[in-house]
């Protein structure tokens, strides 16, 4: 019953996206030209010939690296700020308006300021962690406002040490709301880390790739990098989902 | 222990209003209908809440509460559930932890997710007993307990031999504890 149940599933995925593949088709087909919008045979080729290059594969590497170097950042940064804001009154009144700032400052002017600042290879790494450390802070200092009141009452009047009212009071509350936010963060890390890119241009990066795509009218050719960028971007979530369930297997 | 002119409100809601009691007993259970302020007390007794006004005596300053909701941690089995609230050496909390959970016949190594309400309450009872304190105030300790079950919680209260505030609903719970009974109203 289960396998059907499955099977009938991924039928249905597969049908979706034959859909939406057909209807791209279509549309390429009704505007009739490439530099417009080519259809998919046409970026399949171009991403043929894009992954038999090595410097394919480079860019691919070197942006992963900037990006996920970036996220992890963000989230530590965004974990520490969070412990600082709940810990302290003082720190947080200190903290929480400018992070809020940051998160409401468009992320194309932070690249051109950080360009000016920094190597064009560190503007996406604090892109991501600029735009990754507010969600992990928000988040976290949501699940601690609205945690379990009487846990609280129970840790005081039981005397218990703050170490252990952090570890298991406060920490168990918090975790769901980290994992929703490392998955969430994910995302936003690897569109500002891309449009970081596009903007600042390094060496082998992904980002830079679709910049020259556009630059030399090379359509199907940016389609195939964001088509890699997308293909990327669900392996990671797929990888941090799994990481986070066997977390969850292992707690348990 | 003796209460004198004992008031406390919640916002416009008056919950005591000068509450006097007194009582050689070593055990007092607190009866009333519901609302009427049981709880408060034992929370104003545990010093969670402040009185508006009066006095309490004769109460010794370390208590232990057993809370009306079992606030147990749930990524913790039984058994670190009650060594959470202990000193001492690794050795020594388990061996404490696991003798009271015995005791009490649980499992001390049970997933508390996996308990009966009735369970729980068992597991709440062992950390207040077990906790390092000259005092019990116990919240409706045998909520969700059956007969036997009640009796014997009942009779490891009494061994403690701590002097004992509970709440309860339950005449024939009082009498199990050889309590002494103040009503509130």
């Amino acid at each position: 019953m289960e396998k059907r149940k499955a099977l009938s599933k991924r039928i249905s995925s597969l049908i979706a996206v034959l859909f939406w593949v057909a209807l791209w088709q279509l549309a390429s087909m009704a505007v009739g030209k490439e530099l417009i919008l080519p259809g998919p045979l046409s970026v399949l080729k171009s991403l043929w010939s894009l992954v038999r290059q090595g410097s394919f594969w480079t860019s691919i590497l070197m942006t992963l690296l900037r990006i996920m170097l970036g996220y992890v950042a963000g989230v530590v940064l965004g974990c520490l700020l969070a412990l600082a804001c709940c810990t302290s009154d003082v720190l947080n009144s200190l903290f929480s308006p400018i992070i809020r700032m940051v998160r409401a400052t468009p992320v194309a002017s932070f690249i051109i300021l950080a360009m000016l600042w920094m190597s064009k290879g560190g503007v996406p790494v604090l892109m991501s962690a600029l735009i990754v450390a507010p969600v992990v802070w928000g988040n976290l200092i949501e699940s601690y406002s609205s945690r379990d009141r009487d846990l609280d009452e129970m840790a005081t009047a039981y005397r218990l040490t703050r170490w252990k009212r952090f570890r298991h009071v406060i920490v168990p509350n918090l975790l769901p709301s980290l994992k929703a936010a490392c998955l969430t963060g994910l995302g936003f890390a690897w569109k500002s880390g891309i449009a970081a890119e596009v903007l600042s241009q390094p060496k082998l990066a992904i980002g830079s790739n679709i910049y020259y795509s556009k630059v030399y009218l090379e359509t199907p050719e940016l389609f195939a990098w964001t088509a890699s960028v997308i293909a990327l971007s669900f392996a990671l979530e797929i990888l941090v989902k799994k990481l986070i369930a066997r977390r969850n297997r292992n707690e348990n | 222990m003796r209460i004198e002119n004992l008031s406390f409100s919640f916002g416009q809601k008056q919950i005591l209003k000068d509450f006097n009691a007194q009582s050689d007993s070593k055990i007092i259970c607190l009866m009333g209908p519901s609302g009427c302020g049981k709880t408060t007390l034992l929370r104003i007794l545990a010093g969670i809440l402040k009185p508006e006004c009066g006095t309490i005596t004769g109460l010794p300053e370390s208590r232990s509460i057993m809370f009306q909701e079992d606030r147990l941690l749930p990524h913790l089995n039984a058994r670190e559930n009650v060594e959470l609230v202990l000193d001492g050496t690794d050795e020594e909390k388990a061996k404490t932890s696991t003798g009271i959970l015995k005791q009490l016949d649980i499992d001390p190594e049970m997933d508390i997710n996996t308990m009966s309400g009735g369970m729980k309450r068992r597991v709440a009872l062992a950390r207040a007993l077990a906790f390092n304190s000259d005092a019990l105030l116990l919240d409706e300790p045998f909520k969700g307990l059956d007969q036997d079950l009640m009796e014997s919680c009942a009779r490891i209260i009494r061994e403690t031999g701590k002097p004992a505030v509970v709440s309860t609903h339950s005449e024939a719970e009082a009498q199990a504890l050889g309590a002494e009974i103040i009503h509130l109203r």
